[in-house]
């Protein structure tokens, strides 16, 4: 389907249209984006033209916390909270929030098991994209290649490319196209004049996020970098202001480690429950495992492992098993580190010092 | 769509102390569970948690479910205290388990440490049953003491079986004992195992895994032909969680039991 536009002021009439569960979407909290659930007036306050938000949409596939069992009881019938009947909406989702959740659809949906929760969420949530018309000084996504805005290869719905007075709005699914078509009374085709606005902010995009990355640049594709296994890089001085707190984990799109707790039952008495919980490889105890004392029975527990671990994993191990990078060059680590540990500045280190071929 | 989450309910039916710091638990569970040797389930504790074991009764016995328990930690004490008669859960199974397919015709040396021969008798189980298949199995187990010699009431019977042997060391001498004294490498000094053709599996801790390891590659093994039974902190066993990697292997899905070849270059192995 051609592209089509919509004004500015047409879009929270076009969402209200559309909506018949939640609805998610970005607004402006101190100048910077978050996702926040939209009903009512605040669905006028949404915000898209600001770089991407501070935090990703993952917690809306992905809860921090949520109950996954409750046992033993008789006739429990396990639920996710959604309803694919009523779809949960989210809009000004970014490009590098797309890979993250191809990434992370690979590990929850694909393999022997399936997350039910996750898989639920996915399923039944309508993802409208936007363009980056503006980026944050930590964004890096040129730098693996990846565009700043969606392409129709990826997995979403509608996608918006801010232009003077509105967006061009490109459907890419099928529940997309006929969300256009059921209100097609907001849509007229875009001018010739709108669609190079767009293509022009699109360049403007690209060359911020090439000036400001140029310091960092490397000789080879990050994966080649870190693939060379015998590196000098000193990982202790690289993590030195780490504080091991989990900030990089939490804002990360990209990491899905969890763990699972059991406790008594908020929701059946007598029984209980089990709890998914999202952890932290910067926790100190995320390898933790009981055992013999003089056996060392956790292999490596020290900070500069794990550290070491969470590049290995993102940049070698993930795409050994998915075929995908696992970093998608968001630099939210980077923005909520308070140790100031720049992402970026690690590879451009171990590139620096890794051997060539 | 079923919930991996969920444990099956499997009832306590019988707890066997097997020495001061080890017990097998007997457990029922309400639907079978069909795993291969090797292979691991979740066991819950009601309110407490989940603890990985991998069976050590035969995964040829579908209704009964053994595990072996080493008193260590926050859910293995409390499970040590449980009686029989208890509600418990299972979930699983979980891993690839062992490759017995590859040991046709081989010779198959298992070396077991402490609590480590639990999941290798669900093994020797396997390659008993039919043991036409193979050259011969070689079996060598260490524990710290004579007390602490898990499954001693069947030694006798593995060693008086056709094309099995058997030898069991302790590692510093106790009054009483008269056999071999000395870790569970001195016996693989005098080894009468066709290297060439033969397989190593090994479960153990991670410092035995290690010196195992190396001994093996002395004499001649190719790591290739090593497996062993490797320990990672495990949460889900789906490979969802994602701690209990090494490199690109998570356990809980590709191992628990890892060819060495394919783990050795990766950091931090033991």
């Amino acid at each position: 389907m051609s592209e089509k536009f919509i004004a500015k002021v047409d879009l929270p009439k076009f969402l209200r249209n559309i909506k018949t569960g939640p609805l998610f979407g970005t607004i402006d909290i101190d100048g910077e984006l978050n996702y926040a659930r939209l009903e009512g007036d605040l669905i006028d306050e949404l915000s898209l033209e600001l770089p991407r938000p501070a935090v990703s949409c993952k917690p809306l596939f992905f809860a921090p916390r949520e109950r996954v069992a409750v046992y033993p009881v008789e006739g429990y019938k396990w639920k996710p909270d959604i309803d694919p009947s009523t779809p949960q909406i989210i809009v000004g989702v970014r490009a590098c929030e797309l890979y993250a959740l191809e990434m992370l659809d690979k590990i929850f949906i694909e393999g022997d098991f399936q997350e039910p929760f996750y898989t639920a969420r996915r399923e039944s949530t309508v993802i409208v994209t936007v363009d980056c018309a503006q980026v944050t000084g930590s964004c890096w996504c040129n730098m693996l290649d990846h565009d700043h805005y969606p392409v129709p290869s990826q997995k979403f719905d509608i996608n918006l490319s801010p232009v003077d007075g509105g967006y061009v709005a490109l459907a890419n699914s099928d529940r997309g196209r006929q969300y256009l078509e059921s209100q097609q009374q907001l849509f007229r085709d875009p001018s010739a004049d709108e669609l190079s606005n767009r293509d022009e902010m699109r360049s403007a995009s690209k060359k911020a996020l090439e000036e400001q990355n140029a310091q960092f640049a490397l000789p080879d594709k990050v994966t080649q970098v870190l693939r060379a296994k015998e590196l000098s890089s000193n990982w202790l001085d690289l993590c030195s202001t780490c504080v091991e707190c989990g900030a990089c984990n939490n804002v990360c799109h990209t990491c899905h480690c969890f763990y699972l707790y059991d406790q008594k039952s908020d929701v059946a008495k007598g029984a209980f429950e089990r709890i998914k919980v999202w952890d932290a490889c910067m926790f100190m105890n995320y390898y933790r495992m009981a055992g013999v004392g003089g056996m060392k029975p956790t292999p490596s527990p020290e900070l500069k492992s794990r550290f070491q671990r969470r590049f290995y994993k993102k940049f070698e191990w993930v795409p050994d098993i998915y075929e995908v990078l696992g970093c998608v060059a968001c630099g939210r680590c980077f923005d909520a580190c308070p140790g100031d540990i720049d992402i970026r500045n690690v590879i451009h280190t171990i590139a620096a010092e890794a051997p060539h071929a | 769509m079923t919930n991996p989450f969920e444990p099956i309910p499997a009832k306590l039916e019988e707890v066997i102390e097997e020495t001061p710091t080890i017990k097998t638990f007997v457990l029922s569970p309400e639907k079978p569970i069909n795993f291969r040797a090797g292979q691991f389930v979740q066991i819950t504790l009601p309110g407490m948690g989940e603890a990985p074991f991998t069976p050590s009764s035969s995964p040829l016995e579908k209704r009964r479910l053994e595990v072996t328990v080493l008193k260590t930690g926050k859910i293995t004490d409390a499970l040590h205290e449980t009686k029989a008669g208890a509600m418990l859960g299972v979930r699983g199974p979980f891993g690839k388990g062992y490759p017995v397919d590859k040991f046709d015709g081989k010779d198959v040396l298992v070396v077991g440490g402490g609590v480590g021969l639990a999941p290798l008798r669900s093994l020797l189980y396997q390659l008993f049953a039919d043991i036409d298949r193979f050259k011969r199995v070689s079996i060598k187990y260490g524990a710290r003491s004579p007390s602490e010699l898990l499954y001693n009431r069947e030694f006798d019977e593995w060693r008086s079986k056709n094309k099995v042997d058997f030898a069991e060391t302790i590692d510093v001498p106790a009054e009483g004992w008269s056999g071999h004294v000395g870790l569970v490498t001195t016996l693989l000094d005098d080894l009468d195992v066709d290297i060439p053709n033969s397989y190593m599996v090994s479960c153990g801790p991670s410092v035995m895994l290690r010196f195992v390891t190396l001994k093996c590659l002395d004499l001649g093994y190719d790591s290739t032909q090593i497996y062993l039974s490797m320990n990672r902190k495990m949460s889900c066993g789906m490979g969802k969680c994602g701690r209990c990697n090494i490199g690109p292997y998570f356990l809980c899905k590709d191992g628990p039991d890892m060819c060495y070849d394919k783990i050795k270059d990766y950091p931090n192995v033991f």
